[in-house]
């Protein structure tokens, strides 16, 4: 092997991807030329000195954002079909559901034909024309008349998005006033009252339970939005505070993941992060205040949220503000309580 | 507990993201970490940029998460995630048209509420032999050329160390020929040593 096939095959040898005997012919070289031995030497020693240092990390914001998204995606198929126990019951609930209505429709039949045969009788005897039997498809449908709660729910349906408006809605309605309203009302009656509907009655909603539970969790970020209004440092206490959070902690985990969400969370937190480094400390908090409002008590981006928004109220001297949101973030994130107790405790002192 | 966790670390790649298709999502975490320096350190010194490297490794990973049900496990799970980033990463690249280098003691981000520099983090798992004024002197020179590298070799060379990947894979993953993976990793090695012997360094 000469100098020139080295030059060829030295970055096989280098990565240990050339074969045994390529090896053996080129170490063979390496014996005899000083000069390849000593280049290939210094490959080694760059190689070393390069990628053989370590890595640097990405943020511990970053990596707990990609798991929540993941968990939530996990989670997404298995909420209610992933079960096998849903699996065996669903079939059998269809059936019984679907056998429940033939054999009313079949009892309502007999019934109208036991009823109709007297009448029959006396229609032969008595009447003249066979207007007897129009009765008989009557009684089924009453049953089918009853369900109509559904459209109820659809009708409510666009207020639910949380980006059709109701945000400054809410906002302007807070208070002791809004935060009764919302805890005397059920969840799904809201978004009726945030679009000056009127409220409907409990029972029209309760029954649907499986799109009731779905939309009762995605109104649940605009049914607890709190005001952390920038330049009013009047906010509720965190008393308050503390009770919204324990009040809805445990429905608004269930908020399925949403892709959509998903990718106007990383798009807002970008935002918001890029306005701090700018300085514009304003945007920033109108930001995280949106994506506060947006996002449920539990949700795995909350506390980095809060945190950032803990941060801009520093930076504007907000400290009556930045204090409450320090201690909700304790409360909501128990990893972070430290460091929020902490800041409690610096921000008291100044 | 601790008994699905030790199994799960030592199961392969290709294994833990089947299970993640499967919604098993401890499996994705043992992925995550596995991958978070690798992939995080291939992307900064790819962009050259902390704030770029760390929405691209983000983006990477939520594209994992959404194309996971396509996830086929006879493709190696590596080649599979570095190619997503290697080719986000070149979007930004080209969308931003140019690149700018960072030191590594340069404060992140001044900011940001975690606080801490690309020294900190780099130094949380390093046990430190080169902790003399000469091997740092070194590591910033050996910065400087690969910074000064052009983005194809740069690409290729920080793909070869970071994702543990062969050359023909390389080649498969950055379309080009296995030749030309091989002939970038040269002249990347070639200038690297000339740049730091030219700066007075030794082996």
């Amino acid at each position: 092997m000469n100098c020139n096939q080295v030059d060829n095959l030295i970055v096989d040898y280098l990565y240990g991807e050339l074969d045994p005997d390529g090896t053996r012919e080129l170490e063979a070289h390496l014996d005899e030329c000083a000069a390849c031995a000593e280049r290939v030497g210094e490959y080694r020693w760059v190689l070393q000195n390069s990628a053989g240092r370590p890595d640097p990390a990405p943020s511990a914001m970053t990596v707990n954002r990609i798991l929540a998204v993941a968990r939530e995606e996990a989670e997404k198929p298995r909420s209610f079909w992933r079960f096998s126990w849903v699996k065996i019951l669903a079939p059998i609930c269809v059936l019984g559901i679907v056998g429940g209505i033939i054999l009313f429709q079949y009892q309502s039949g007999l019934l109208s034909r036991q009823a109709l045969v007297p009448q029959a009788d006396i229609a032969a005897e008595r009447a003249p024309v066979a207007s007897a039997p129009e009765p008989a498809p009557a009684p089924p449908q009453p049953a089918v008349a009853e369900t109509p709660p559904r459209p109820v729910f659809r009708g409510a349906g666009p207020t639910v998005m949380p980006e059709s408006g109701p945000d400054e809605a809410t906002i302007a309605e807070t208070g002791p006033a809004m935060e009764a309203k919302s805890r005397d009302l059920p969840a799904e009656s809201a978004p009726a009252m945030d679009s000056g509907e009127q409220p409907r009655e409990r029972a029209n909603l309760v029954p649907d339970a499986s799109p009731g539970g779905t939309v009762a969790s995605r109104i649940a970020p605009q049914r607890t939005t709190r005001d952390l209004t920038l330049g009013d440092d009047k906010a509720e206490s965190p008393t308050e505070l503390v009770c919204k959070a324990l009040d809805d902690t445990e429905e608004t985990r269930a908020v399925p993941a949403d892709p959509e969400l998903t990718a106007w969370l990383a798009a807002r937190m970008t935002e918001g992060r890029v306005a701090m480094d700018s300085g514009e400390y304003e945007k920033a908090g109108q930001v995280f205040q949106a994506v506060l409002h947006r996002l449920p008590e539990g949700h795995e981006d909350r506390p980095t949220a809060l945190l950032w928004l803990a941060r801009v109220y520093e930076k504007l001297g907000y400290k009556e503000k930045a204090l409450q949101t320090y201690r909700l973030l304790a409360l909501e994130c128990p990893d972070r309580k430290d460091l929020a107790e902490k800041k409690v405790e610096e921000l008291a002192k100044e | 507990m601790s008994v699905t966790v030790t199994r799960l670390t030592e199961l392969a790649d290709e294994e833990l993201m089947t299970r993640y298709v499967q919604d098993d999502e401890a499996a994705f975490e043992v992925l995550l970490s596995r991958y978070r320096r690798p992939l995080f350190g291939f992307l900064y010194r790819y962009l050259g940029r902390t704030d770029k490297a760390e929405d691209v490794f983000q983006e990477t990973f939520f594209e994992v998460i959404r194309a996971r049900k396509r996830y086929r496990p006879e493709a190696k799970f590596a080649a599979w995630i570095f190619r997503i980033a290697r080719n986000r990463a070149v979007d930004r690249l080209r969308r931003n048209g140019f690149r700018e280098m960072e030191s590594l003691d340069q404060e992140i981000n001044p900011h940001q509420p975690d606080g801490d520099t690309k020294l900190d983090r780099v130094a949380d798992d390093d046990p430190s032999p080169e902790s003399n004024a000469q091997a740092r002197e070194l590591e910033e020179a050996l910065d400087e050329a690969l910074g000064e590298l052009p983005p194809e070799q740069r690409e290729v060379f920080w793909l070869k160390e970071k994702a543990g990947l062969t050359l023909a894979e390389i080649a498969e993953l950055t379309e080009v020929s296995q030749n030309t993976v091989k002939s970038r990793l040269r002249y990347a090695l070639e200038k690297l040593r000339t740049d730091l012997l030219n700066r007075g360094f030794r082996p």
